[in-house]
């Protein structure tokens, strides 16, 4: 860029953020490294500058007299925020150093509160999987039939696959089939005695507690119904490089950090064919890359002085890409890191659940203990996406029909009530 | 019962009195029922540290359902100029309350949208920038208003189950307010922190009790998913006429200029660090004192070590935020206070310029706008 380019006068707005430019009060921070300005935001938002040097003191007076309980209740999750180190017990905190460090049984998602919802969760747990990619843990995913079927979120899916139950068991898995539109996936396991989950067909009320179902006895995390069921538009993908103004598909930048990066992208190729479909010209290349949601691999057929190259680059979204361009993507983005494919749904309901996007791909259960949804996304600092119990079931039996599963056990629970199934 | 801010008069208690007699007659099904009722045992669940069991979860759902029956009629999506906020009505008369940054100043033009879609007109009343305080007050509210009240009780202590709803993002088609659970983790002068947790668009939403009365409006966040500051109703109860009267203070700018991206007025690049190779006149760094050749080391006790940061630090703020700039000059290292402006449009030759003309280049990093993301 020029020096004038980088003028300091812009965010890169795009028309979509209009939306938060009201929230000029919201405290901002860098996007996807929120720490750094974590202490020194609520310090001025309160205006308790003065105080803080006592606060420090008081604190780690606090935190000497209670000790570290951390992971008393076997709970492996790392903190969640600054808000959890001290108070696990009956004591509270000195005065003001609460500002700092929230004792936990205050949270929401406190371990005291998720101890709760043990019964709740206990018989889901057995049915839920942790699903590992290349032994990273990426998503959860619920076991729909006894011979080792299981469903999950589909795009996360890219390497060696591997599901880990509450049992300890670890066992490697092939995809068996993939819906698209749902982001889910059906994967296949060695074996034959697992106990599966019935998703229920009842859609829970907003304001309906909904649990997140771990290989723990206690949840992951727990949260309400914020909306019920909608579509969800598609939102593009984004590629990662700026095209000629001429009319050709040629790459004039690769944006660092991106799909194109990462896939070796650059300057100067001139990408003719995506997923096997010609890009004559740039606009062809750009409509049909928008085509695919963020988290989709495509497959770039590459021109490079002279010889043809095949390079495969996963999608991401826009804010990922781009995250300071966006004010709305980057309050977002506050808070924690959200799914890469997070939009596009044909039907999903919303909650309040703080998850991980590796947290999402697994049940949801009422407070009856019935899996009513299968989170499918971390979308924002405020959502979660879950797919309603019925739309679950349904695609379940589509995807292991066709993968010739046998038609045994519906993974939906027979209707004990008249009540027609909502769809 | 009405709601009174200590401050007045005997004469309008008397007034008011009467006004809420009259239209509890009238609407005594509306009037009455804007409040939740709170079981016994409900009461006993929430009070509780922690729930300790199923029960106890079921009868805080069982009371947010409640809750949200009353309180989602009653919040609202502001539209003032180019901004989207949101708001909740409070009495039958129509009187929104919001967030000081929503409104900005008196007298503005306010589109009022409710959950079921419907489009009502207001204006701007009074802002207290101080404490990011703000009224709007219907034109002509309807018979069938729905509102929740604001609290009798202002005291939250930590760990109070509280209720979020708003439009974050902007209004969504299709989507009514999302509701959210969460507690009080602590309150400091006019401030509620919550884990419900708020984004751009939520400002100027409720903070609702177990009882659905208003205890707070959406202000700010932090960068953790627990850093939710809400403007306590306090706030709002101790200004209350002069909120009513359209007065507006505090802040420290005129608030019109602090709309818009954050405004600095510098150009440069990395070499040797964040070198300025031009201060532009008449704009917040040259009215602080930069010039070219300086090489910002620090905003605000963030190290700045390219141009990048540099852009990265100020985007961070918002128009009229004020930033401490270290700066190293030749041999000296100088410090300097620049309060940022804000522009609405794009100055000429900047990338958002040249997007924003007819024929501008698309690029893969900048597809069109999608709904989800923002507003309308």
């Amino acid at each position: 860029m020029s020096d004038h380019a980088r003028l300091l006068v812009d965010r890169q707005l795009g028309g979509a953020e209009a939306g938060a430019l009201a929230e000029q009060r919201l405290l901002n921070a860098r996007g996807a490294e929120p720490s750094a300005t974590a202490a020194s935001d609520a310090v001025r938002f309160l205006g308790l500058f003065t105080r803080l040097i006592a606060v420090i003191a008081l604190v780690s007076l606090a935190v000497g007299l209670t000790g570290s309980t951390h992971g008393q209740d076997g709970d492996d999750r790392p903190e969640r925020s600054h808000g959890e180190r001290a108070d696990e017990g009956t004591r509270d905190m000195p005065f003001g150093a609460d500002r700092f460090f929230v004792p936990r049984w205050r949270l929401t998602n406190g371990p005291q509160v998720r101890a709760a919802f043990r019964e709740v969760v206990e018989g889901a747990v057995p049915s839920t999987v942790k699903v590992k990619v290349d032994q990273h843990d990426e998503a959860l995913g619920a076991v729909v039939g006894v011979e080792g079927w299981i469903l999950t979120k589909a795009s996360v899916l890219r390497g060696e696959i591997a599901c880990r139950f509450a049992d300890g068991r670890e066992l490697p898995a092939t995809i068996a089939g993939v819906d698209k539109e749902f982001d889910l996936a059906l994967l296949k396991v060695d074996a034959n005695d697992l106990v599966p989950l019935n998703f229920s067909p009842e859609l829970p009320e907003v304001g309906a507690w909904v649990a997140t179902v771990g290989l723990w006895r206690d949840p992951l995390a727990v949260g309400v119904v914020s909306v019920p069921p909608r579509a969800l538009p598609h939102q593009s993908g984004v590629l990662g490089v700026q095209l000629d103004e001429s009319d050709k598909p040629l790459v004039t930048r690769v944006f660092p950090d991106t799909g194109a990066a990462d896939a070796g992208v650059l300057v100067n190729d001139m990408i003719v064919k995506v997923n096997g479909q010609a890009t004559p010209s740039r606009l062809a290349l750009i409509r049909r890359v928008r085509t695919f949601s963020p988290g989709d691999q495509i497959e770039l057929e590459i021109l490079r002085d002279g010889e043809t190259i095949t390079v495969t680059a996963t999608l991401m979204s826009e804010s990922t890409a781009l995250p300071l361009g966006n004010r709305s993507a980057m309050q977002n983005m506050m808070g924690g890191a959200l799914s890469e494919r997070r939009f596009g749904f044909p039907r999903a309901l919303q909650h309040d659940t703080v998850l991980r996007p590796s947290e999402c791909g697994g049940p949801l259960v009422n407070l009856d203990g019935e899996a009513v949804g299968l989170n499918i996304a971390r979308s924002g600092r405020t959502e979660s996406y879950a797919i309603d119990g019925a739309t679950v079931a349904d695609v379940a039996a589509r995807l292991m029909a066709a993968a010739g599963a046998a038609p045994t056990a519906p993974p939906v629970r027979p209707m004990t009530t008249a009540a027609p199934i909502v769809d | 019962m009405v709601h009174l801010p200590p401050r007045y008069s005997r004469a309008f208690i008397w007034s008011a009195g009467l006004t809420a007699c009259v239209l509890w007659l009238i609407v005594p099904t509306v009037a009455t029922a804007q409040r939740a009722d709170l079981p016994e045992d409900a009461a006993a669940a929430l009070a509780q540290r922690s729930p300790e069991s199923i029960e106890d979860l079921r009868l805080i759902q069982d009371q947010l359902g409640r809750v949200v029956k009353r309180a989602v009629p009653a919040t609202v999506g502001l539209r003032v100029g180019n901004g989207m906020g949101s708001g909740v009505v409070v009495n039958p008369e129509g009187l929104i309350l919001t967030a000081g940054h929503v409104v900005g100043r008196a007298g503005r033009r306010v589109t009022v949208i409710f959950s079921d879609g419907r489009r009502l007109m207001g204006r701007s009343l009074g802002a207290d920038h101080d404490a990011d305080a703000g009224m709007v007050q219907l034109d002509d509210p309807p018979a069938d208003l729905a509102y929740s009240p604001i609290a009798e009780d202002e005291t939250l202590p930590p760990g109070t189950w509280v209720v979020t709803t708003g439009q974050p993002g902007g209004i969504v088609a299709d989507r009514a307010p999302p509701v959210r659970l969460g507690r009080v983790l602590f309150t400091g002068h006019d401030v509620v922190c919550t884990d419900c947790e708020i984004v751009g668009g939520d400002s100027g939403g409720p903070l609702l009790n177990m009882r659905g009365e208003v205890v707070g409006i959406h202000s700010s966040i932090g960068p953790m998913i627990n850093q939710n500051f809400h403007v306590a109703i306090s706030a709002y109860r101790r200004e209350w006429d002069r909120l009513a009267a359209s007065e507006v203070w505090g802040g420290d700018e005129d608030r019109d200029e602090a709309r818009g991206r954050p405004l600095l007025g510098v150009a440069g690049r990395t070499e040797g660090g964040c070198l300025i190779t031009q201060v532009f006149a008449d704009m917040p760094a040259e009215r602080a004192g930069l010039k070219a050749g300086d090489v910002i080391t620090a905003v605000d006790d963030n190290e700045i070590a390219t141009f990048e940061d540099l852009i990265t630090a100020v985007n961070a703020k918002s128009p009229g935020r004020r930033l401490r700039l270290e700066i190293r000059r030749g041999e000296e290292i100088l410090e300097f206070r620049v309060r940022l402006a804000g522009i609405d449009r794009p100055l000429p030759g900047s990338p958002d310029e040249r997007r924003e003309r007819p024929a501008r280049p698309e690029s893969e990093l900048a597809p069109a706008p999608n709904p989800e993301d923002g507003n309308e």
